[in-house]
């Protein structure tokens, strides 16, 4: 039984420290350099982008998603 | 990035292939195969010439990034007179599909990140290293992949004029406390937590 205590000890998980909210939230967002796309002029209109694509003969690279992926519509 | 900006005209766009306008039939031209549009980038000519396209896929490039440098070699050995300034007329846009959705009149779009965490030894919170995810191909095809060092998710809550006002008291000052709009805090608290689509 001892030894089944001791290892129940040993797989308890560590209890949760506090973090402050300003630590999670770094935690959580981008930090430097990480979303290198966010670095790209994104034309949000693909009828727009079309017309600048002819205009200075240049191909389109679009990038679909169910929602835009930087939000906008 | 700086390849993709100086060789290409960048655009993000919500799938949209049910949009009766010139803009829909210019993206069903080249898009036939939806379900494989989603979530991809696709190279494609201002004519509508697919650059990414997979073997035995007429379309777009499948779930996957496609390469642009792949892609620009394709755009350079098209001939002279497709890929010169001008060699294809686009007009104005007219008579949107009114259908297409947009953001109503006086809504605040707030931008949020969602990252997976895990607890360390210590107890306190750290990103993880490794991430699994798949993508059901189809009933018999699931693509699990490892994501090294994963970048958070982007999330985006769009508050109508109604529900950011709603969260603004009547009169405020410091120390106020009241309770937030339901409306509001299903979208702020409830949603984020099941999806990142909503």
């Amino acid at each position: 039984m001892r030894v089944l205590a001791a290892l129940a000890v040993l797989a308890t998980p560590a209890a949760p420290a506090r973090q402050s909210l300003e630590e999670t939230h770094a935690l959580i967002k981008t930090s430097p350099g990480e979303a290198r796309w966010d670095e790209i002029p994104w034309t949000t209109s693909l009828w727009e982008g079309r017309m600048r694509a002819a205009a200075e003969g240049k191909p389109l690279f679009i990038w679909a998603a169910n929602g835009n992926p930087i939000g906008v519509t | 990035m700086a390849f993709i900006k100086a060789r290409f005209i960048p655009v993000v766009i919500t799938v949209h292939g049910a949009c009766k306008d010139a803009e829909g039939e210019f993206w069903k031209s080249f898009c036939r195969d939806y379900a494989w549009i989603t979530g991809a980038a696709h190279g494609v000519t201002p004519s509508g010439k697919v650059l990414c396209a997979e073997p035995g896929r007429s379309s777009c490039g499948g779930r996957r990034v496609c390469d642009p440098v792949k892609a620009f070699e394709k755009w350079k050995a098209l001939p002279e007179e497709e890929r010169r300034r001008g060699a294809v007329e686009v007009g104005d846009l007219k008579d949107l599909d009114p259908a297409f959705p947009r953001r109503p009149e006086g809504s605040l779009l707030l931008k949020g990140y969602n990252r997976p965490l895990e607890r360390g030894e210590d107890g306190r919170l750290r990103r993880v290293k490794e991430y699994w995810d798949c993508q059901e191909l189809s009933a018999d095809s699931v693509n699990w992949k490892k994501f090294v060092d994963p970048e958070p998710g982007r999330t985006w809550v769009w508050l109508s004029r109604e529900q950011w006002r709603a969260l603004v008291p009547a009169d405020p000052r410091a120390g106020l406390s009241f309770p937030v709009p339901e409306a509001a805090a299903a979208r702020l608290v409830r949603l984020p937590i099941l999806n990142t689509i909503y």
